[in-house]
């Protein structure tokens, strides 16, 4: 008696144990941080990101797949890409951005070319971030014409963006991912191999000659171009007038400010990519950039809040051939042909 | 012996008896409903919570969105009136219970709005902003839970491209052509760190139970005072500063207790 009930102990025992052992394990699975290394061209710095969006392999991948993704707009017709083509130097070739249902903003869409190292968004700078430039696109009635809330509740169980919010951040999927993923995408857009750079590290036969003497003019005192046009991005992300209207009926940067000294003052924009960008201003009312260079030559239109730097510069002809060859050598024709920058 | 035994037994019952009612549990904070000043021992205490009840009205009539109301002689019709108040609180007896922390929404289709727990006792006034401070103003709204007030709205109350809120939103239609139907869309988004304006109202209630509820009137007719609707019915603060500046200006005296 006592050996079959210590046998059948040891059968319970025995079973138990087996039960136990084929319980799956429960880990859970956190967020894939692998980082995501960038590949900067020489003496570029590396561009900051907010603590809780660091670089990984799995934000840029995410970020990139909405980037290119018209779900960002109310009727699913138009993505960041709508706006911002690669073979456009990463803008367009609309004056004014054109939106849903054909719509037609009053802004230019700029380059994202080296955006990561804007310190702020809009011809008005009041976006602080990337993050948050975001919603400026999607909330615009003539651009995406949508709404952050509503974008947040329908990407919420997206089948594919749910799932691929956890893997990158390690929350439900919404408009905080979103926001995060695109501007991690946007903060590797990062090239630095114009004709321009090369010459800059040490290759004189980069440029050709004419763009050789057009760089002397661009930085010359006399012209003085360099003084908003600086830096590796040739911007200061100052807030000028350039003189393009003699009364602006944008107000530019007074919207934010109401301060009357920032009337038609506007961010200046970087020169990257310039000769793809094509049309030129705030609102893309300058077709070329010859009428562009005889603007600046004419020395504006007197606004009142005009830089002194807009002056007469009396251009020859041959000058004005030398600076549009240095303009064009600020074309960086590896960005076109970047394959882990285009429609995944 | 035996006959003294029970009179010791009553007696040492007795003695159990007062002794064990000397020790009283309850709520020993003064500035609770159910404040027990005779607790020798500090139990759960059950505090008044604030409650504030905004009711929209135009011109003293109740708001509703079906009807055409007529302001400065002018017809409109409302379609959105919502707008933010912010660090809410009471005070009476020379005690100002603050909710630094409590935002809310306020829309004219919802008249109830929890603020939080305050003490008890006699109130002389509540005191309220209508915005927000310049801190919350400019945090960024992606961080805040889909139901917190301060998360993206549909319809929007922030600014994208300039990092804001827009701490009053306004839209419907007004009558330009004086036909006494309204034509034109009325689009009145105000916000800016200076366009936070604070109101003060005398009230005389005790808050004695679990819901301390204040109610305020708020009218339309009063916001727009001295604004003529048909001729000026659009500004986005930015874009049209002095028309926001009025409306600003009316503020205070669009509140007031019911």
């Amino acid at each position: 008696m006592r050996q079959k009930i210590g046998f059948i102990g040891m059968m319970i025992g025995l079973i138990g144990m087996l039960m136990l052992a084929c319980q799956p394990s429960v880990t859970p699975v956190g967020p894939d941080l692998t980082p995501y290394e960038l590949n900067l061209p020489p003496q570029f710095p590396q561009p900051e990101s907010p603590p809780e969006n660091a670089l990984t392999q799995q934000r840029v991948a995410l970020g990139r797949a909405l980037f290119y993704d018209p779900i960002l707009s109310r009727d699913s017709t138009i993505s960041c890409a709508s706006c911002h083509l690669l073979t456009e130097g990463l803008a367009d070739h609309n004056p004014v951005s054109v939106g849903i249902h054909g719509r037609k903003g009053f802004r230019n869409a700029p380059t994202l070319l080296n955006v990561a190292y804007h310190p702020y968004f809009f011809v008005e700078g009041g976006s602080p971030s990337l993050e948050l430039q975001v919603l400026g696109p999607v909330e615009n009635e003539d651009e995406m014409g949508f709404n952050g809330a509503e974008l947040d509740q329908r990407v919420r169980h997206h089948p594919v963006y749910g799932p691929w919010a956890e893997r990158a951040y390690g929350r439900q999927m919404g408009i905080y991912v979103v926001v995060r993923a695109l501007a991690a995408f946007e903060r590797t857009l990062i090239s630095g191999d114009s004709p321009w750079d090369r010459y800059m590290r040490g290759d004189s036969a980069a440029m050709s000659p004419a763009a050789q003497r057009g760089w002397q003019l661009f930085t010359s005192d006399r012209l003085q171009c360099r003084g908003c046009h600086s830096g590796l991005n040739f911007s200061d992300y100052s807030f000028r007038s350039n003189g393009l209207y003699a009364d602006s009926p944008d107000a530019g940067r007074h919207r934010i400010t109401l301060d009357s000294a920032d009337l038609g003052t506007f961010k200046v924009p970087s020169l990257r990519q310039v000769a793809l960008t094509w049309p030129y201003m705030h609102d893309g009312s300058l077709p070329t950039l010859a009428v562009v260079i005889d603007h600046y030559d004419q020395g504006g239109k007197g606004h009142p809040n005009q830089d002194p730097r807009i002056q007469p510069l009396g251009l020859q002809p041959q000058e004005k051939a030398d600076l549009l060859a240095f303009l064009q050598a600020l074309t960086d024709t590896s960005v076109a042909k970047r394959a882990d920058w285009m429609k995944p | 012996m035996k006959t003294r035994l029970p009179y010791l037994l009553i007696l040492v019952a007795f003695l159990g008896l007062i002794l064990n009612g000397c020790k009283t549990t309850g709520c020993t904070d003064p500035t609770a409903i159910d404040y027990d000043p005779d607790a020798t021992e500090s139990g759960d205490c059950v505090y008044p919570n604030l409650m504030l009840h905004f009711h929209p009205l135009v011109g003293g009539e109740d708001l509703n969105f079906d009807n055409t109301f007529t302001i400065g002689g002018v017809a409109v019709k409302f379609s959105v009136v919502q707008f933010y108040v912010s660090a809410a609180a009471v005070s009476g007896n020379g005690v100002a219970d603050e909710n630094e922390d409590t935002y809310l929404l306020v829309k004219a289709g919802t008249m109830n709005y929890p603020v939080g727990q305050i003490t008890a006792g006699s109130k002389e006034s509540v005191r309220f902003s209508v915005g927000l401070d310049s801190t919350t103003n400019h945090a960024d709204p992606t961080l805040y839970e889909s139901d917190n007030p301060l998360a993206l709205q549909s319809p929007s109350m922030h600014w994208s491209w300039d990092k804001g809120y827009q701490f009053i939103k306004i839209e419907g239609m007004v009558d330009t052509d004086n036909d006494g139907t309204p034509d034109a869309a009325m689009e009145f988004h105000i916000g800016k760190d200076s366009n936070l304006r604070t109101i003060s109202l005398d009230i005389s209630q005790s808050a004695d139970m679990e819901m301390f509820m204040v109610n305020i009137d708020y009218d339309l007719a009063k916001l727009f005072d001295g604004i003529d609707l048909s001729t000026e019915y659009i500004t986005h603060t930015g874009d049209f500063p002095a028309l926001a500046t009025k409306v600003i200006e009316n503020v205070p005296g669009t509140f007031s207790i019911q």
